[in-house]
This record gives structure tokens, sequence and C-alpha cells, in this order.
């Protein structure tokens, strides 16, 4: 289990490498000259000779490179075009807004998601199992944005029992919360139901049977907690769509956190905003991956073996 | 006079599906006594082990008991409902199934899992289930068994996870304890000791066995009796002395046959040509009459019915054994 | 080429075109008894219809303006009612099929194309190439959801093409990894074992003998995508990176909505159902294809 631990941390740094690596190349894309779309336009020849010599984007590639890299262990992500403040001083002020949307979103995507597929397991192919199968289908058809405005205009808008926007209390949040969590919490809802159907026709659950353990435990006991480990997967990826899904969200109920922050720095053409964004939220998904690795494998260990 | 524990009669069990009826087990008639250790042999597909989930009421899907009666002490287990079969399974009837490897759920300690069987037929606390649990471990033969108890089945060896599950079948001393081939998955020295194992524990715990396998060596070492089926219907039910010193069905013959003799220099080993007939094959005669070496035009006709030679000390399903004129059917109706 | 491997291909031609015969008929027949897979099949024929015959079937001229006529309700005369401009709604969405459904088939085209190459390719030599490439995939997929998409974007300039190619980079990792654990699984089979010990061309032997074999996943993980691919592009035009108004892609029309959405929520109410009907239809195809070719790689 160590050795496990240790040999995907080692297998996390490259990964992080290339993210950075990928992040910096993705700013070279930028067609025409770069110093040209940093000074942004209408900017003297001089500002922009300025500009090129500032960023070092006269010397080779990979000498940029590295100097973008040592920026970054010292926790320099450039500067932001727009006001000129250190990249990484506006990240923090967005980040803990977005991290703490996404981290609700995904205890909704857990306990909607996994209760959902239990009420479908329990009895396949019954009437209840095909509404909550129907509902986790409308779950993943339909766009986390639209389903937001929708959520907004009934709540908001029509009932106003809750506020349109922003995020300053509780009652802000259900809805964002809501709308990003949904398309997770259906996933997870169909993974977990195949997952217990799966686990239902294993040996140890006609032995429990056998046993006349009652059937209450036969499902939370016997079944759940098996059926449940590869789930863990799921949510792990699921939170990745979550992060990404943010960007729509924060949008919708204008939310000021980091999505929001690529957004309109995309719109402004703030490229070292934009790349510094999603560097963060991308650094921090490859950590919330490798500690559900790590999750999967420890409760896995005793299924591998065999 | 044995004293009657089981009684089977004329259970069918039969798996409808849209392309036609699987006649899986196919009227079957047995009795188990109080304290003694009943053999069902077979080829797998015969219907033994679905014999045994029939007994439990555990019959998969789309599997039905379509007929028959299972009276476990005179009472009628095939109209229990599931509530009532709950607290008879593990209680009064255990099953220990063939592969300890995925019968123990992985993710649960062995203690808990045997303590858990004891709650559900107890009334005692969850202190007492585990002390009791540690005890079973410990009458298995399982060597430290209080550190043993909190392990999770990956942690322990193929031959102790049957010794947990044997324990975890004992739990709550059945009457009767049903062993699907428990012993197919083991290697043979851990083989032999389980057998000694359940042999010991019978007579300490005075149940009665009803034992399950394709193995006739397993059968001569601890069968009282014997019942070999084929195609969902018993052909020959004897003494296990009786059986193999003058087998009389000749599928019997051929299974004692084709066990490699540890005696004789090695010639070819003779496996019975042809194999066990689909459950969904309709049969107008015997349903062994393809592979039969003696099979006649009756054979292909006429269904036989179990018949009792000898003051019922045996009995055998074939046209072909006449050895004397007592014999007298016992079979119900004929089959259709 | 050498007579022998001529012939062995020869036969091999054969034995294969055969068997996907045999196999085809299994999985039509099984395809078929799946009725919520077919609906999702009839769904996906019904909006190609549409998509392919939108100037016959649709009402109005989808750029019409009528300003006496702007932000009606459902109608008789519209009946998804008309938008700020005064179009009507249900022409710009059948308009509209044209380009949401476009970007989804050219991203994952285009996704699908790069990752079963760079896939076939680390599972067929291994080693260092499927080290490096391997490596690549998990860096794309290190980026959490369309977060690529954006980066990618936010370098090129917002455009539908850009979403196209944005959301087609984004695709990428998924089909690689599948085709190369396909690639690898089949790689050691005898007749590809055969064919490259008489001396085949590695690029034949991928092209030719590997990728039949391992389509079947991939077709199942396109048609899945299909949907993710649409709901992302969707996204990024609703974010106002892709179609620029007046398209009216779906998204866009989602995003102009948004400003009259309190007092007219058709304008974005029905663009939405339309998104969610073609990825439900996606979803639904899509699981009966994976049921159909193989039962067991259920989710």
């Amino acid at each position: 289990m160590l050795l496990f631990i240790i040999k995907r941390l080692l297998q996390t740094i490259p990964v992080i490498f290339g993210v950075t690596l990928v992040v910096f190349l993705i700013m070279q894309m930028v067609p025409g000259d770069t110093a040209q779309v940093l000074a942004g336009e209408g900017a003297s020849q001089e500002t922009i000779e300025d500009l090129r010599e500032e960023y070092g984007l006269n010397d080779p590639l990979h000498v940029q490179y590295f100097d973008y890299m040592k920026g970054l262990l010292q926790g320099d992500m450039g500067q932001s075009l727009k006001n000129e403040r250190p990249v990484i001083d506006e990240i923090m002020v967005r980040l803990p807004i977005s991290i703490e949307l996404a981290i609700y979103a995904t205890i909704v995507t857990i306990i909607f998601g996994i209760t959902a597929g239990i009420i479908s397991a329990v009895r396949p192919y019954s009437a209840s199992d095909m509404t909550v199968m129907v509902i986790a289908l409308l779950g993943i058809s339909f766009p986390s944005f639209w389903l937001g405005m929708i959520l907004m205009f009934i709540f908001s808008v029509e009932l106003q029992w809750l506020p349109v926007s922003g995020w300053d209390s509780v009652q802000h949040m259900v809805l964002p919360v809501l709308a990003l969590g949904t398309a997770g919490a259906a996933i997870v809802a169909r993974m977990t139901r195949s997952s217990m159907l799966e686990v239902v026709r294993q040996d140890y659950i006609r032995t429990a049977k056998a046993k006349g353990i009652k059937n209450y435990l036969i499902i939370y006991k016997h079944t759940l907690r098996n059926a449940l480990i590869p789930v863990i997967t799921v949510v792990g990826l699921q939170f990745g769509a979550l992060l990404g899904g943010t960007v729509l969200i924060e949008s919708v109920f204008a939310i000021n956190g980091l999505g929001r922050l690529i957004l309109e720095s995309i719109r402004m053409r703030d490229l070292p905003m934009v790349q510094g964004g999603v560097l963060v939220a991308s650094i921090i998904f490859v950590l919330v991956n490798l500690f559900v690795d790590i999750l999967y494998k420890f409760f896995n260990r005793r299924i591998d073996i065999n | 006079m044995k004293e009657t524990l089981l009684e089977i009669e004329g259970l069918k069990t039969h798996f409808i599906t849209k392309k036609g009826t699987g006649r899986v087990v196919d009227g079957i008639d047995l009795t188990v006594y109080k304290g003694e250790t009943l053999g069902i042999v077979g080829e797998s597909g015969c219907g033994k082990s679905m014999t045994s989930l029939s007994i439990l009421q555990l019959v998969p899907e789309p599997g039905k008991i379509v007929a028959g009666s299972i009276k476990l002490n005179g009472d009628d287990l095939v109209t229990k409902t599931e509530k009532q079969m709950q607290a008879i399974r593990g209680n009064h009837i255990s099953m220990i199934f063939q592969e300890p490897m995925t019968s123990l759920n992985p993710v649960i300690t062995v203690g808990e899992q045997i303590a858990e069987t004891i709650r559900a037929h107890q009334p005692i606390s969850r202190k007492e289930a585990r002390i009791k649990s540690i005890e079973m471990l410990r009458l298995v033969g399982i060597p430290s068994p209080e550190e043993r108890a909190k392990q999770e089945p990956y942690q322990l060896s193929g031959g102790m996870r049957q010794r947990v599950v044997i324990a975890m079948a004992l739990a709550c001393n059945p009457e009767l304890l049903i062993a699907d081939e428990p012993t197919t998955a083991l290697d043979v020295t851990i083989q032999s000791q389980i057998i000694k194992l359940m042999k010991d524990l019978q007579k300490e715990l005075n149940m009665a066995v009803l034992f399950i396998t394709h193995d006739l060596g397993v059968v001569a070492e601890s069968c009282d009796r014997v019942a070999v089926m084929y195609a969902g219907e018993i052909v020959e039910k004897s003494t296990t002395e009786e059986l193999f010193r003058k087998p009389k069905h000749p599928y019997t013959k051929g299974l004692l046959d084709s066990i490699p003799k540890i005696n004789e220099v090695q010639e070819e080993l003779t496996p019975m040509k042809g194999s066990i007939p689909s459950p969904f094959t309709e049969h107008s005669g015997c349903k062994f009459a393809d592979r039969c070496p003696l099979a006649t035009d009756i054979c292909f006709e006429q269904h036989p019915s179990l018949v009792a030679y000898e003051n019922d000390s045996y009995q055998v399903r074939c046209f072909h054994y006449n050895e004397s004129t007592s014999g007298k059917d016992v079979g119900h109706a004929k089959q259709s | 080429m050498d007579q022998s491997l001529q012939d062995i291909k020869q036969s091999f031609k054969q034995i294969r075109k055969e068997r996907r015969k045999e196999n085809f008929k299994a999985f039509f027949e099984t395809f078929l008894k799946n009725k919520i897979a077919v609906a999702g099949g009839v769904l996906l024929l019904c909006y190609t219809f549409v998509a392919l015959f939108a100037p016959w079937i649709a009402p109005y001229d989808p750029f019409e303006m009528d300003l006496f006529n702007k932000l009606q309700p459902p109608s008789l005369d519209h009946w998804m009612g008309t938008d700020d401009k005064g179009r009507d709604i249900l022409s710009r969405i059948i308009y509209g099929s044209r380009l949401s459904m476009g970007v989804g088939f050219a991203a994952v085209l285009f996704g699908a194309s790069f990752g079963i190459m760079m896939g076939m390719v680390a599972g067929y030599y291994g080693g260092w190439v499927d080290a490096i490439i391997s490596r690549s995939l998990d860096v794309m997929l290190a980026f959490p959801g369309i977060l690529l998409a954006l980066a990618i974007i936010s370098a090129l300039g917002p455009s539908l093409f850009n979403v196209t190619v944005a959301v087609g980079v984004f695709s990428i990792p998924l089909f690689g990894r599948i085709a190369r654990g396909s690639t690898m699984e089949v790689r050691h089979m005898e007749y590809i074992e055969a064919v490259r010990s008489l001396g085949g061309n590695d690029g034949i032997i991928i092209f030719r003998h590997i990728f039949p074999n391992i389509l079947s996943p991939l077709i199942v993980q396109g048609t899945l995508r299909l949907a993710t691919a649409i709901l992302s592009a969707a996204g990024l035009s609703f974010l106002g990176l892709g179609a620029a108004p007046p398209s009216p892609e779906w998204g866009a029309m989602l995003s102009s909505g948004r400003d009259f959405f309190f007092s007219a929520p058709y304008i974005a109410i029905f663009p939405g159902i339309t998104i969610a009907l073609l990825v439900m239809g996606f979803n639904l195809f899509g699981d009966g294809l994976r049921d159909a070719l193989d039962p067991r790689m259920k989710s």
C-alpha cells in the first residue's frame, strides 16, 4: 500500500509538469505576434518591443519555458494584463468560492446519486427503478447551464424563494449547487445501480441469504459496501467535470469564482490570467485524482487479491 | 428406528423461460435421517445443486419449485414465506458453498460474518456474538482465533476460508448441513483435512449432512447413504457400501469406472462418452438411454420408474435391472 | 509481395468477412430487441432528417427580423414564439441543428482520428513510444472538464471553428486510451502475428488488420462522446466563445435568450430541450450499441 502511494505520487509529478508545458504551449498557439496580443490593440511599436523584452519573447522557446517554470516554483504566475496585479493574488481571492461550489456540488452528487442508485437497484425493473432511471437520463442530457437558468426562473423569479444570483449566503448557494451537481448525481446513480446489480450476483450474497440474514442488512451491509468501491472512481472523475462546469454555472449565477475569472480573462484576452487559472484548476484536479486513486486502492485491496 | 429429519417428496424445480421449460429437478424423493450423512452424486448439471438450493428456497430466477414438498421435521418448507425461511436458513439448515474464495464477503471481517449469523437467530448482544464467533473459529481449528476474527477474507488462505465458512454454517447448531462440493476448490491434502473436520463436528454437534459432490472418492470417505442423480432424477439410491460393492444402474457403473484406481496400473481413464442432456430436452424414454451401453428399444420409448428392491434396501431406475422380482415401484404416477 | 503472404491475407480476409457478417447479424438482432435503444436511434434519425432538410422544413427564414412581432410567446403562427428581434425560434432551432450537430460530429471525428491513431501506435509498438503517448494522454486528461477547451479557445480566439477544434482536442485522450487498450489485446491474435511474421508492413497491419478489430468499442464511445461534445460545444457557445450572433447555433441562442429570459423564458427553454433530446438520443443509442456489441462492457 505504501509502495503504491509512493509510486502514484511519483507518477503525478510528470503529469503536473506536462500540464504546465501544455498551458505554456497553448500560449504559443496565439496566432500572430504574441507581444502584439499582450499589448492589446493600438499599442505603440515601442510598447510592443518593451513587452517582448520583458516577457523574454525573444528568447528561444525552451528558455522561455524554463523561465516560466522558475517563476511558477516561486509562486509567480506573471501579472494580469488588465490591472498588472500578480495573477496568483487574484486567483487566491476567487479560488475558495469555486472550491466551495465544487465541494457542495460533489456532496450533492454523492448523496443524491447513491440514494437514487440504491432505490433503483433494490427492485430492478420496477416502477421506482424506471422513474429514477428516467430522471437520471434527463439529468445527464440537459445542459447544466440551462438547468441553472430554469431553476433560477422557477425558484427565484416565479416563486421568489431564493435569490437570483451571487454567493453570499446558504440561500444563494442552493440553486448553483443543484444545477452543477445534477449531471454528476445522475451518472453516480447509474453507476451505483449497475454496480449493485453486479454485486447481488456474487456468491457471498447467496451465502448471506443462506445464513438467514435479513434483507435490509443484505442490501446495506453486504451489497452496498462492495458496490460503492467502483463508484469512488466515478466520483473522482466527476469532480473534474464539476470543476470545469463551474465556469458555466458561475456565469449563469454571477458568482465571482475562479471559473468566472477565467471567462472574463478570456474575453479580455488577459492570457496570463487564463493560463494561471487553468493551471491551478488542473493541479487541483490532479491532486484530487491522486487522492481518489489511493482511496480506491485502499478499499479495493481486499478484492484485488483474488 | 431412524428418525426422519428431512423428507423431500416429488420435488420439481423448473426454469421457466420463453424458450421452454428446463426441468432441472424433475421429481425427486429423498429422506435424510437425523445424524446421518447422505451423499448426492452426479456430474455437473445433473440438478444436485438446484436440489440443495430448493431446500433453502433460494432457487435463482427464473427457477421455481413447481411441485412437491420439502418437510423439515414434518413442516413443509415450500409453503413458507420469505420471512419464515429467513428464520430457518442458517439456524436449522445451513449451507456451505463450493468456492471459499468467493463465498465470503470481501469487505467484512470473518469474525463479524460469523457473529452476524448468530445475531440473526439468537437474541444476544454484539459482544456475546463476538465471543461466540471466536469460539467457533477455535472449534474449526483456526489458530489464534482472536486475531483471525479481526481479519478480512483476503488475509486468509483457501483452506482457512473454508474453515471459516464451516464455522459460519455451524454457528447456530443446525440440524442439517448442506455441503455443496465443499472441497472441490481445495487441494488434496486440505481436502481431506476439511472432510475429517466435518466428520468430527458432525459427531460432536449431532447433525445430519447432505453432501453434494461429483467426487465418488469423497462419497466413500464420508457418506452413510448415497443417491445418484442424473438429469434431474435420482437413478440409484442405496447405502454407500452397497453402491461401491455392487453398483446397479449403468450410470453408476460408468461413474465408478471413470475413477482412476490407485492400485491398478494406470491404463486409460475411462470417462463415459457423451454428456448430460440439457434440462430443456423433452424425453419420452429413459434420460440416460443415449449414453447407456445396455439401452434397448424400450429405453427410448418408456420412462423407467425408481424401483425398490430387497425390502427397500436399495432403489434403481432401470428397465434392465431385474435382479429379483421383489421390486416394487416407489415412483409416483409415471412421469409423462 | 510474397505469394504466401498474399494467400494468407486472402484467406483471413474471407474468414473475417464471414465472421463480420455473422456478428453483424447477431448484433442487429440484439439491438432491435432493445426498444429503448431503438427509440434513441429513431430520435437521432429525426434530428438528422431535420438538419438535412432544414430549408424545406423551417416555416420562416431564421434570420429575418420582424420587429413588430418580437418576443411573441408560442402561438399557432410561431410554435415556439419569436426572439428579441422577432425571428421565429422554431426556424432558428431547425437551422441551428446543422451547426450544433455539425460541430459535434466534426469535433468527435477530429478527436477520434487523432486519438485512435495515437492509441493504436502506442498499443502496437509499446515501449518508449507507448510511454510517451500514454503520458501525453494522461496530461490531457488532467485538465478538468472543458477547461482544456477553454484554454485552447483563449489562445485561438472565439469562433465556432475553434470550438470544434477545442472540443475535438478534449476528446482525444478518451479515444486514445480505448484504442491503445484494444490494440494491445488484438496485437497478439494469431492472424496478426501471422501477417507480421510474414513481413507485413506495420502501417498496413495497423490499419487493415488491427483497426477493424478494435472498432466496436470505439463506435460505442464515439456515440456516447457525441452527447458530451454537443453539450460542451453548446456550453462554449453559451459563454460567447463559439458561434456569434445572429448565428442560430443552440448554445448561442440560449446565450442571447438570457437577457430576456425572465420575461420570455421560451426563448431559452426550447433550445435547451432541443439539446437535451439530442443528447438523450445519443446516450440511449450508445448504451444500446454497447449492450448489443459486447454485453460484458457494461459501464
